[in-house]
């Protein structure tokens, strides 16, 4: 039997598993409302160190003339090891927009999802690849603004849990048929 | 049993093994008797010893004898050692003063046992002697004592160390400084064979535990570790990790050396801090212990969260002391995340008796909550300096974990150790995009560990692979361990032998090789699984050390560090995976030893060997002994379940070392088995450093002095002794000095016979070189001898001492003795003498008295000028020549020409020159052999 926390995109439920604790408040949210739609995490939890990506997405849920929502990353995931010089996380500077009035990039810290003369149900994403990024609770504040003007603040957590190895029950163990 | 070579070679060294005595003069020994069946115990040590001669057990005095009864022992024998001193003649005043060596009235570092037991006073007989012991001298006192009265002393062992000693006296008696004597008793303890006879039927201790299957049930137990008690490898404990597989959380204990292990179950229930009640644990995993010289030893693992109120607990218990089988308490230490596991734990007790923290166990593990912790917990098994172990039976006595990391991050794999000064070291492995093993230290003497504050900023041993950007993967399946947990697994150990790596710190770690494949293990938990591959990069062990704290920096391992095994090596595959290496130093003697897994004998990376060897620091890494594998079958795990983490071999293998003995421990799943724990003695030579013999003579164009000068040249031979436990095979050695000492070697190489057990031997071939013009002097230099066995090498410094005055110019060359060329010879006559009277003439005797002689004698008669101013005459006699027998003397009459009388008869007339008339004879003998003697002799002349 595989272990449940090895199944794909199991998220939550596979870092506190990977982690051997259960989460003592329920996971971070990974919805957050805004005034002209969504932001949304594909994980608020993943397992330190496993290249895990986490997609932020915006999807809009009216038409917007224009309204832009910034999201700061944590410092140090734009930076590299002092010890090594290995990137704690893969980010593009660019996401991925569903069409030319939706863009996402980034600039340093921060990550734009931009919406110009937008629709309803355009959306934007923006992909995080761990590349070991240490294990522990990182903030990432977020505003959305529409025109000059600021409409929403918000602060999304992701949890990165340290790794225990995990212990198998004895039919776990047991060799695979072949 | 071959004979050590003789030590004729090393002439003068008096000081080890030089002067043969012969075998009739070896001291009574009842041992003896036997001589003419088997040879006795204590024969069986003199021989592998290879020392030909007996120490004398007799020393005379000027007032009588000095007795060691006897002066060859076996050691660990627990025999008596008499001293006695008994006169042959009345001593009015008379002290005999002995030095025992330091070591016989010291206890050991480890143990705190003591070596010998020396008595404070000994026996008399007879009135006025006084026998005693102040510190290390022992003091025979005789006050008008009689001839016949004698004083003793006796010296119990109880553990002193196999070797030679030399016990300095002195005797004197008041007033009387040519009484006075010194001089050096010898004893010598020699290491017990542990051989036995042939056909004696006893079982050989050494192939006890050779690959030997220590669980031996039909559970799949893996991870496994061990511990002995110092200096007492009889004693130790396997500790496994069972899988959860039922059956409870074990140990196997041994008091036997192997012969028989018991199995012990460690109590679920537990002792947690401040509570009333014990708690449910629920015991599975990750086995740690740890042992005190005492012979206390702690076991531990991981109890997981069991229910409410029964939180995830690092767990400790306690086998006690000497030889306690059954696990005592379960104390369930401190934890402060509520939910949060506990997991990975480490322990070590610090067993440095001149420590500050003498007796203090450190267990460190990882705290996981989210982000990850190394946390320390600590507890006194000497509180207020007295050994009481009872004390850590007590959830409530161990300290509230504290983080040693400074805040959270992805840290796992701690482990501690604790240096000779009580300085706790601890390494993890940082698998975040760090991706190094890292490790802090705290100095108790100076911080309090116990307290985060006490922790400062890590430090970098070194930079794991990031091939493809990327730092090794939390989880990596590999062919040979599919489950996924090959790992870096980092370790440490501190050198506490007191020898010359004392305080060297150890670091062991596994990593993947750039350029090893093209692929590289990944198993990200949220992704589909990466299921092993031949392509993938292969793991390589390494160790680092360094003196006196954490070894490394922010390097890539291979810069940092020295591979335990290098891929081909030894006729091994090309391509291997290494890993989960362990390391051991062997603090009785120093001798550090690492294990590892290996897949270098199967060429699919699918199944493994364990492999052992020996790691020496030298220069610019480490010497490496032979690899030596102590499992006789491949272990195979490599059809278990991918990528869920299956145990498999588990998180890592052990070994421990005591006594010149390796105790490898690991997890094994040969043919016909369901996967266990084994274990394996390696025995093995250890070469150290023993007399050494520096010839600056005039033979080799020195000056003699035993100082090395400045252009002086030299020989230099030098004993190795071997205090392991295997013969010292193929040796040979090659002298180094630094490049600033001015050195130069004409024979810097040299073998040396082999070294049995116990036994020194020097170099076959004499090193040779001399000293520079311009080099520093006046310091000892120190050489490294590099010494290759068959199985060990071995780095033995070497200090010849250096002066700054230039070599004394040699004396010369000793005049031959003198020969005697003169004879005895007189030439004797009357003075004065007329020889102008009627056939008077001039008489002298001749004689030669030892041998015979011819004799020339010539006479010469001077006259006065009868002018005052005139010139003196000097008038020739005729001369003769004699034979002269050897002891018969002749008489010569020199008669006086007519012309000649009268010009001495003027001269004797006047009044003014009648007293300046003489007459000088000189004679010339000659002996057979040619030698020589002249006399001469000045006569007066009269009328």
């Amino acid at each position: 039997m595989r272990p449940r926390f090895l199944i794909a995109g199991a998220g939550c439920a596979a870092a506190a598993a990977w982690s051997g604790q259960a989460p003592a408040a329920g996971p971070p949210p990974t919805r957050f409302a805004l005034p002209a739609g969504v932001l949304r995490l594909s994980d608020s939890e993943v397992p330190a160190s496993s290249s895990a990506k986490i997609t932020f997405s915006v999807r809009l849920d009216r038409a917007v003339k224009d309204g832009r929502l910034a999201l700061t990353l944590p410092r140090l995931w734009i930076q590299r090891s002092p010890v090594s010089g290995v990137p704690y996380a893969k980010l593009p500077v660019h996401g991925r927009g569903s069409s030319g009035r939706a863009k996402a990039s980034r600039a340093a810290r921060v990550v734009s999802f931009a919406f110009m003369l937008a629709r309803d149900g355009d959306s934007a994403r923006f992909d995080v690849r761990d590349n070991g990024i240490p294990a522990g609770t990182y903030r990432l504040p977020f505003s959305w603004r529409e025109g000059a003007t600021i409409r929403v603040r918000g602060t999304s957590r992701v949890v990165f849990y340290g790794g225990q190895r995990p212990r198998l029950t004895a039919g776990a163990a047991a060799p695979r048929r072949r | 049993m071959k004979l050590a070579r003789p030590l004729a070679a090393i002439g003068t060294l008096a000081l080890a093994l030089a002067a043969a005595a012969p075998a009739a003069a070896l001291p009574d020994d009842p041992d003896r008797e036997q001589a003419a069946g088997n040879p006795t115990p204590l024969e069986q040590a003199r021989e592998e010893s290879g020392i030909q001669d007996a120490p004398r057990s007799r020393y005379d005095l000027p007032a009588g004898v000095l007795r060691l009864t006897p002066s060859e022992l076996l050691a660990a024998n627990q025999q008596d050692l008499d001293f006695s001193v008994t006169l042959d003649r009345d001593v009015a005043d008379g002290v005999l003063e002995l030095t025992l060596p330091s070591t016989w009235v010291g206890r050991s570092g480890v143990s705190e046992l003591r070596y010998g037991r020396v008595a404070e006073t000994g026996r008399v007989s007879g009135a006025g002697v006084e026998a005693g012991r102040g510190g290390r001298v022992v003091r025979f006192a005789f006050s008008g004592a009689v001839k016949g009265a004698s004083g003793s002393l006796k010296v119990a062992d109880e553990g002193i160390p196999a070797g030679r000693y030399e016990l300095p006296y002195h005797w004197s008696e008041a007033g009387s400084a040519a009484n006075s004597t010194e001089g050096k008793a010898t004893a010598i303890f020699y290491a017990p064979v542990r051989e036995q006879a042939e056909g004696a039927g006893a079982r050989d201790w050494r192939y006890l535990l050779r690959d030997t299957n220590v669980t031996n049930d039909t559970v799949t137990e893996s991870e496994t570790f061990g511990t002995a008690v110092p200096g007492n490898r009889q004693r130790f404990i396997v500790g496994v990790n069972n899988n959860n597989a039922g059956g409870g959380y074990n140990a196997w204990i041994t008091n036997n050396g192997g012969t028989s292990f018991t199995k012990a179950p460690v109590s679920p229930s537990l002792d947690a801090p401040a509570e009333s009640g014990p708690e449910a644990g629920d015991l599975c995993c990750d086995p740690m212990s740890a042992a005190d010289a005492a012979g206390n030893l702690w076991y531990g693992g991981v109890s997981k969260a069991n229910g409410a109120g029964n939180p995830s607990r690092i767990v400790v218990t306690r086998l006690a002391a000497p030889a306690g089988v059954a696990f005592g308490t379960t104390v369930g230490l401190r934890e402060r995340t509520g939910t949060g596991a506990q997991d990975k734990p480490m322990m070590t007790i610090d067993n440095s008796p001149s420590s500050p923290a003498f007796g203090r166990l450190y267990v460190v593990w990882d705290e996981v909550l989210g982000g990850i912790d190394i946390v320390m917990s600590q507890c006194d098994t000497r509180p207020g300096g007295v050994l009481n172990a009872a004390n850590c039976d007590n959830a409530d006595n161990w300290t509230a974990p504290i983080d040693v990391t400074p805040g959270t991050g992805s840290y796992i794999y701690a482990d501690v150790a604790v240096g000779p000064d009580g300085k706790v070291y601890v390494v993890w492995w940082d698998y975040s995009a760090t991706n190094a093993i890292r490790g802090d230290a705290c100095e108790p003497a100076s911080q309090n560990c116990a307290s985060a504050a006490g922790w400062g900023t890590p430090q970098t041993i070194a930079t794991l692979d990031a091939t493809s950007g990327t730092p090794i993967s939390f989880a990596c399946p590999i062919l040979a361990q599919p489950g996924g947990r090959a790992s870096p697994s980092p370790q440490v150990d501190v050198d506490r032998s007191g020898g010359s790596n004392n305080g060297r710190v150890y670091v062991t770690w596994g990593d993947l090789r750039a350029g090893s494949g093209t692929t590289k293990c990944n198993n990200p938990p949220s992704n589909p699984a990466q299921p092993p591959a031949a392509t993938h990069l292969s793991w390589d062990t390494f160790v680092a050390s360094a003196s006196g704290g954490l070894p490394g920096s922010a390097d890539p391992s291979p810069s940092v560090a020295t591979r335990l095994l290098t891929d081909g090596e030894a006729g091994g595959q090309a391509n291997s995976d290494d890993w989960f290496a362990w390391l051991a130093v062997d603090q009785t003697n120093g001798q550090a030893w690492a294990d590892f897994y290996s897949t270098r004998e199967d060429a699919e990376r699918k199944t493994t060997q364990f492999y052992v060897r020996s790691v020496t620091p030298g220069p610019g890494g480490h010497l490496l002994g032979a690899l030596r594998r102590v499992s006789s079958a491949p272990s195979n795990y490599s059809a278990f379940a991918c990528c869920g983490f299956g145990n498999d071999y588990g998180d890592y293998a052990s070994i421990d070392a005591t006594q010149g003995v390796a105790l490898p421990v690991w997890s094994d799943k040969r043919a016909g088995i369901a996967g266990e724990a084994f274990v394996d003695t390696v025995l093995s030579p250890f070469l150290a450093p023993d007399a050494q013999m520096l010839d600056d003579s005039r033979a080799v164009g020195g000056d003699g002095d035993g100082v090395l000068e400045r252009t002086e040249p030299f020989r230099l031979t030098k004993l190795l002794r071997n205090s392991g436990t295997a013969a010292a095979t193929g040796v040979t050695s090659t002298l180094t000095a630094p490049a600033t000492a001015g050195l130069t070697f004409t024979q810097a190489s040299s073998s040396y016979p082999d070294i049995a057990v116990g036994a020194a031997q020097g170099n076959a071939t004499a090193f040779t070189g001399s000293m520079a013009a311009d080099a520093p002097c006046g310091s000892p230099v120190t050489m490294s001898l590099q010494v290759t066995t068959a199985t060990e090498p071995a780095l033995v410094p070497v200090s010849i001492p250096t002066g700054c005055d230039p070599p004394t110019p040699p004396p010369a060359p000793p005049m031959p003795p003198p020969v005697d060329s003169s004879i005895v010879f007189w030439l004797k006559g009357a003075s004065p003498q007329r020889p102008l009277r009627k056939r008077a003439g001039i008489v002298v005797t001749l004689s030669c008295p030892q041998a015979s002689c011819r004799a020339t004698v010539k006479g010469t008669v001077t006259v006065p000028a009868r002018a005052r101013r005139g010139k003196a005459k000097k008038i020739s006699l005729r001369s003769a020549k004699v034979v002269l027998a050897k002891g018969r003397p002749a008489k010569r009459r020199f008669t006086v020409s007519k012309k000649l009388r009268g010009q001495i008869m003027r001269a004797l007339r006047s009044k003014r020159t009648r007293s300046n008339v003489k007459a000088l004879m000189t004679a010339t003998a000659v002996d057979a052999a040619g030698n020589k003697a002249t006399k001469k002799l000045t006569i007066k002349v009269r009328r």
